[in-house]
């Protein structure tokens, strides 16, 4: 790869507490080009926001300390042009408050890695 | 060979504990008055102060805007948890710094869904709880008291 092309390789931070599913994730996208940054809990992942700018945040919601909806609230207060993915295991009002916090995308678990592909190249660009 | 049956045993020794008396009572009754025996006092014959399962049920159940209140009541007390477990070694102010933020953001969010809650509901005040706890706690790591 050229030092240009990686240069340019947008960065996805991914906050999920279940390490495979974050492996899984992280794996996925680095096979399809991008950089990843992984936080496994929600405090960590509002340490990652911190550090450095991103192109996309993938959130778990149910995650201990921080939940995804916490992260969801305080990047669209402080970093509102960051596009985040909300990826959601148990239904009650959790997709519900994904959406009051205006997640751009949310995806249940199991999710399709064609759908995720979709949905990352469309908030990405 | 005789092969013993190990349920037919376990039958036998259930209906063997069935005296006598009781069996000569249960022979003379039939089904519906053994059924009322079962059932106990009807509504009208002394009825219980304590509430019916069902009804306890049906006071539990809770609201949407109570549901996400006691999600973000219960996210803001790990925290707040987490906090003191963090303290009692030594915190890194970033970590500090985003707890701070988190508790902010839950307290915000709890005092926007304390209004939407009815009247009188008693989740107002663990609200107010919550908050107050958590407001003091991140004041206390903007002043610097814990680095």
């Amino acid at each position: 790869m050229s030092k240009d092309k990686a240069e340019t390789k947008r960065v996805v931070l991914i906050v999920e507490d279940d390490d495979e599913v974050r492996s899984m994730l992280k794996d996925y996208l680095t096979f399809l080009g991008y950089e990843t940054v992984t936080a496994a809990d929600g405090l960590e992942g509002l340490n990652r926001i911190k550090e450095r700018p991103y192109d996309l945040v993938i959130t778990d919601i149910a995650m201990p300390y921080v939940s995804g909806i916490g992260i969801i609230s305080i990047l669209k207060k402080e970093h509102p042009e960051i596009p985040v993915i909300a990826i959601t295991g148990y239904g009650y009002h959790a997709e519900e408050l994904a959406q009051e916090k205006n997640a751009d995308y949310i995806m249940g678990k199991p999710f399709d890695v064609q759908k995720l592909k979709e949905a990352v190249e469309k908030l990405i660009s | 060979m005789k092969v013993e049956n190990p349920f037919g045993t376990l039958f036998d020794q259930i209906a063997s504990k069935k005296s006598g008396a009781e069996k000569a009572d249960t022979n003379r009754k039939n089904f519906s008055e053994i059924l009322e025996k079962a059932k106990g006092p009807g509504p009208t014959e002394g009825k219980s102060p304590l509430a019916a399962p069902g009804e306890i049920v049906s006071k539990m159940e809770l609201t949407s805007v109570q549901k996400k209140a006691l999600s973000r009541g219960e996210e803001t007390l790990t925290l707040l948890g987490h906090l003191a477990g963090l303290l009692e070694k030594s915190a890194d102010s970033s970590s500090l710094e985003s707890i701070a933020g988190a508790l902010d953001s839950n307290s915000s969010e709890l005092l926007a869904l304390k209004t939407k809650l009815e009247q009188g509901d008693p989740l107002a005040k663990t609200i107010d709880e919550i908050t107050v706890l958590s407001m003091v706690e991140k004041i206390k790591i903007t002043r610097g008291d814990y680095t």
